[in-house]
């Protein structure tokens, strides 16, 4: 039992925050020019050796700002061919996880021929569980194939951690189209409240 | 083609095609390659089911890919000094040997899977059914298709009875009725693996006999469009049995007709009609009872 | 368990047989389950290409199953590249199973046809009486 990753979208299909734990297929940043700031913590491609795991000290705005900066134009193209990167860019990653869930949502319905929420998919390798709010965030979560529904835990982060640290925190531009939530804050709030789930250990 | 029409519903306890064990499945005769559990189930536990899986149980089509080899089926059909090590196809783990070269007397172990035959069967009617213009025309090339075999497998039968019955002068019967009883209980067990399920006289006429089978493992798998729906592929049987009654001097025109739509419970029932030649109702008059 | 409804997709991406075995859920016109089995079709090559990490030992598939709150569908992919969709009510037991059985029918009643066409729709007669002996049977008990 394990979980991999989180993803929260708003109601302009718009990816604001993004978190992963156990994940080792890899995924790159996105490139400069469709990057959006506040959203995850994916380090740029200029550092190779940090490649990988998430950078967690960093203040997001530094981490983007700089990212912004020294990935200017020259330098974007360049790193693409030198370093291989692998796996997709988070951007592309995000609207793919996006596309899928709005499909499966509408076919949902259609069969069901009412408001019917779907609720989560499983292939051989992952689970994917979507929370949908009121206000139309929704919450996505991957976790291994094997476990039950974990629509719960979505639900304790949207009344926990989300409304604490995000829709009660002046400084987050919620619906802003232009950046993400993300703030040290809630990370670790959500960070602390999944490695507390007894399913969190891999 | 006798043999390949020979079918028992009970498979060759050790008899291997090829010498891997694994591919045991191919001389017995599943309704399926697949009807064993391959796929784990996806229950909590299927993770752990998958690895086991993986290691220990082959991918069964993989194997039976692996194993035949382009060469291995005219091997078995045409025989080949070179090879020794593949067990023989027709008896039970015995040397290898062409088809030619076994003994007639040998049923067991000389079945085929009715997969291969079903497909085999598909094929002939597919490639039938391209180059004729009518439903009759199709039946026509398919009985005839049928009296091939048939005139084999009378001579086949004939002989092996007589050669297992150890009769000095062996018996062939002449007389109509132990004739139509010939072909639904001997002929239809060596070709179908079980008699015929009924034998009846026309109720209008005198020289009609059916052979009636409820469903018959050769188009078993076959549903007719709706378009063709005169058609009936046991055609394949009646050209057959007409071969049968030929060989055996009762000239008939045999044909079959599917009647499963006033059998709800058969709904694949066939009925072989045989329409008996005038001189065969002359000759059972002139012996008399 | 109820059995909703099965579909057969092609490998291409076509449906090529669906029938319905309950009214729980809506009838719907051929061409919206045609689009939807595109649609599906497509989700399951993206499902694939989201695997955050692979178990070793298991290879990377495409989407298996999907729940709503009261129903759900499953996804069996043939080695050959057909896709039997099943949508059944919950909680399920011995969907596996199940999917076997119908895939042994198909590969019976429909690859042994000599009147059907590879990837296109199935008109068999057979395939229709025998899935619903088996999908009857569940349903009922």
């Amino acid at each position: 039992m394990t979980i991999y990753s989180l993803y929260i979208f708003d109601r302009h299909c718009e990816c604001v925050y993004y978190q992963d734990w156990h994940r080792t297929q890899p995924i790159r940043a996105p490139p400069a020019i469709s990057n959006k700031p506040g959203v995850h913590r994916i380090p740029p491609p200029l550092q190779p050796n940090e490649a990988g795991a998430p950078t967690r000290e960093s203040i997001f705005s530094e981490t983007n700002r700089s990212s912004l900066l020294s990935n200017g134009t020259i330098d974007g193209g360049a790193n693409r061919t030198n370093k291989l990167p692998k796996g997709l860019p988070f951007d592309e990653e995000s609207k793919l996880v996006y596309g899928v869930i709005l499909s499966l949502r509408n076919m949902v319905k259609k069969l069901s021929g009412r408001e019917e929420a779907f609720t989560s998919y499983s292939t051989s390798s992952y689970k994917l569980h979507l929370f949908e709010t009121p206000t139309n965030y929704k919450f996505v979560l991957l976790s291994d194939p094997s476990s039950d529904s974990l629509r719960f835990v979505l639900r304790q982060l949207y009344v926990g951690p989300f409304v604490e640290c995000v829709v009660r925190n002046p400084l987050v531009k919620l619906d802003s189209r232009a950046e993400g939530i993300d703030n040290d804050q809630f990370r670790a709030a959500v960070d602390r409240h999944m490695k507390g789930l007894s399913m969190f250990s891999s | 083609m006798s043999q390949s029409v020979g079918y028992s519903s009970t498979p060759p306890s050790s008899s291997s095609r090829f010498s891997q064990p694994s591919v045991s499945s191919l001389s017995s005769p599943p309704t399926s390659l697949y009807s064993n559990p391959q796929h784990p189930s996806s229950s909590s536990s299927s993770s752990i089911n998958t690895i086991n899986n993986a290691n220990s149980n082959p991918n069964r089509r993989e194997s039976v890919r692996s194993s035949i080899q382009p060469s291995s089926l005219q091997q078995q059909l045409f025989g080949s000094s070179s090879n020794t090590n593949i067990s023989g196809g027709g008896g039970g783990g015995s040397q290898y040997q062409p088809i030619l070269d076994r003994s007639l007397n040998k049923s067991k172990g000389s079945e085929i899977a009715l997969s291969a035959w079903a497909f085999m069967f598909a094929e002939i009617i597919s490639y039938s059914q391209s180059r004729v213009d009518s439903v009759t025309d199709l039946e026509k090339r398919l009985s005839s298709l049928g009296y091939e075999a048939g005139q084999r497998i009378l001579s086949l039968l004939l002989l092996r009875n007589t050669q297992t019955s150890n009769l000095k002068d062996p018996k062939r019967e002449h007389r109509l009725i132990p004739i139509l009883q010939f072909v639904h209980t001997q002929i239809y067990k060596y070709v179908f693996g079980k008699p015929a399920d009924g034998l009846e006289r026309g109720s209008d006429a005198l020289d009609e006999y059916m052979i009636i089978l409820n469903e018959s493992p050769l188009t078993q798998f076959i549903s007719v469009p709706k378009d063709m729906s005169d058609l009936s592929c046991e055609a394949f049987t009646a050209g057959m049995v007409e071969a049968v009654l030929d060989g055996l001097d009762v000239p008939a025109r045999v044909t079959a007709h599917w009647v499963g739509d006033r059998y709800p419970e058969h709904p694949q029932r066939t009925v072989i009609l045989i329409k008996l030649d005038q001189k065969v109702m002359d000759r059972e008059e002139a012996l008399g009872k | 368990m109820t059995i909703h409804g099965l579909w057969v997709i092609s490998k291409a991406g076509g449906l090529v047989f669906s029938r319905s075995y309950s009214d729980t859920l809506p009838p719907q016109p051929v061409n919206t389950i045609l689009t939807l089995a595109g649609i599906l079709h497509g989700i399951h090559a993206i499902t694939a290409k989201l695997t955050p990490a692979q178990i070793p030992g298991v290879p990377v598939g495409g989407l298996e199953s999907f729940e709503a709150e009261g129903w759900g569908g499953k996804v069996f992919l043939t080695p050959t590249g057909t896709k039997f969709v099943l949508l059944h009510s919950l909680p399920q037991a011995g969907l596996d199973e199940l999917l076997r059985r119908v895939y042994e029918i198909y590969s019976d009643a429909v690859m042994k046809n000599p009147f059907h066409t590879p990837e296109m729709p199935i008109n068999s007669s057979l395939f229709e009486s025998k899935l619903q002996t088996l999908i009857g049977g569940v349903n009922a008990a």
